[in-house]
C-alpha cells in the first residue's frame, strides 16, 4: 500500500485502540475524499486523511520521506449562541486532546515514523460556524521516515 | 399613478401566492413555535470547502407572508429551524448572502434561506 496511506491507517488505528482516553466519544475512519452531508454530522465525526509526502535525500543512501496527515474533527452544533460557544470550547479542547495524545506517539506497526510537529492553523472553520453551525477543525501531523 | 398599479400588482401577486401557493410549516426558534403558511422553493444543492473537507446540504428557501411572521418573531435568525414533511430545515448565511431577505415589496413577503439537517 501507499506509505502515506498506510501511515494515515496508523494514525486511524492508534486513536480507535486508545479511544476510550479521550472525553468524547467518537469513530474514526480514513477518508481519501472526505465529504459530508451536514446532516450526517450530528454525531461527533474524526476522519483521517492523506495529505502530502516529500522526498528529499538523507545521505548519499538513504532518502526522507516527509508524509503529512490531516485529522479532521467535526460536528454539527444546536442551540443558542452561547450553547453553541460552550461546545466549541469543549470542542476544542478535545481537538487538543488528540495532538496531545498523538505529539511523539510511536505508531503501532509504523514505528520508523518519527512525530516531528503538528499544526491546527486557523483552530477552527470560523466561516462553517457562523454559516452552517459546523465545527471544523484540522489538525496537520508531519512524520519523518528515512529509508 | 404608474408605480401605483405595479405596487398593487406585487401586493395582488403577493395575496395570491399567499392563498394558493402555501403549505402549512412550523417555524421554530429555541421553545416557541408557530405554524405559518410558506411557499416553498426550489430545492438545491449547495457545496462549501473547508480545509480539504467538503460540507454539502440541501438548501431551500421558504417564502412567508411578514404580517404573520414579524408579530412572533421579528426577524428570522441563523440556527432557527422550520419543519416541513417531517424534515427539519435550518437557517442558515447562504454563501455570505444572508439569511433571508425580501422578496418584492420591503415589508411584505420574508425569503428565509435554509439548509436541511434532518
Amino acid at each position: 500500500m501507499s506509505l502515506v496511506v498506510d501511515i494515515a491507517e496508523a494514525v486511524k488505528n492508534e486513536l480507535s485502540m486508545h479511544v476510550a482516553e479521550f472525553a468524547e466519544t467518537f469513530t474514526s475512519e480514513v477518508k481519501l475524499l472526505p465529504k459530508f452531508d451536514i446532516k450526517d454530522l450530528v454525531d461527533l465525526c474524526v476522519i483521517v486523511v492523506p495529505k502530502s509526502k516529500v522526498i528529499e535525500p538523507e545521505t548519499r543512501t538513504e532518502t526522507n520521506n516527509e508524509i503529512q496527515i490531516d485529522i479532521g474533527v467535526l460536528k454539527k452544533l444546536e442551540g443558542t449562541q452561547n450553547e453553541i460557544d460552550e461546545q466549541v470550547i469543549e470542542l476544542l479542547s478535545f481537538t487538543e486532546s488528540i495532538s496531545d495524545f498523538l505529539n511523539q506517539r510511536v505508531l503501532d506497526g509504523e514505528e520508523n515514523a518519527r512525530w516531528m510537529k503538528t499544526e491546527n492553523d486557523p483552530l477552527y472553520g470560523k466561516e462553517e460556524l457562523h454559516n452552517s453551525r459546523v465545527y471544523i477543525s484540522v489538525l496537520t501531523l508531519t512524520y519523518e521516515i528515512i529509508n | 399613478m404608474s408605480d401605483n398599479v405595479l405596487k398593487n400588482g406585487l401586493e395582488w401577486l403577493a395575496s395570491m401566492r399567499r392563498d394558493h401557493m402555501t403549505s402549512t410549516v412550523v417555524y421554530r426558534r429555541g421553545q416557541i413555535t408557530l405554524d405559518v403558511p410558506a411557499t416553498i422553493g426550489k430545492p438545491d444543492a449547495y457545496t462549501q470547502d473547508s480545509e480539504g473537507i467538503r460540507l454539502s446540504a440541501m438548501t431551500i428557501d421558504f417564502l412567508i407572508t411578514s404580517y404573520e411572521f414579524t408579530p412572533t418573531f421579528s426577524d428570522p435568525e441563523i440556527g432557527d429551524k422550520i419543519i416541513y414533511e417531517d424534515r427539519e430545515y435550518e437557517v442558515f448565511d447562504f454563501a455570505g448572502q444572508g439569511h433571508w431577505k425580501w422578496c418584492g415589496i420591503p415589508g411584505g413577503t420574508i425569503r428565509i434561506h435554509t439548509k436541511q439537517v434532518n
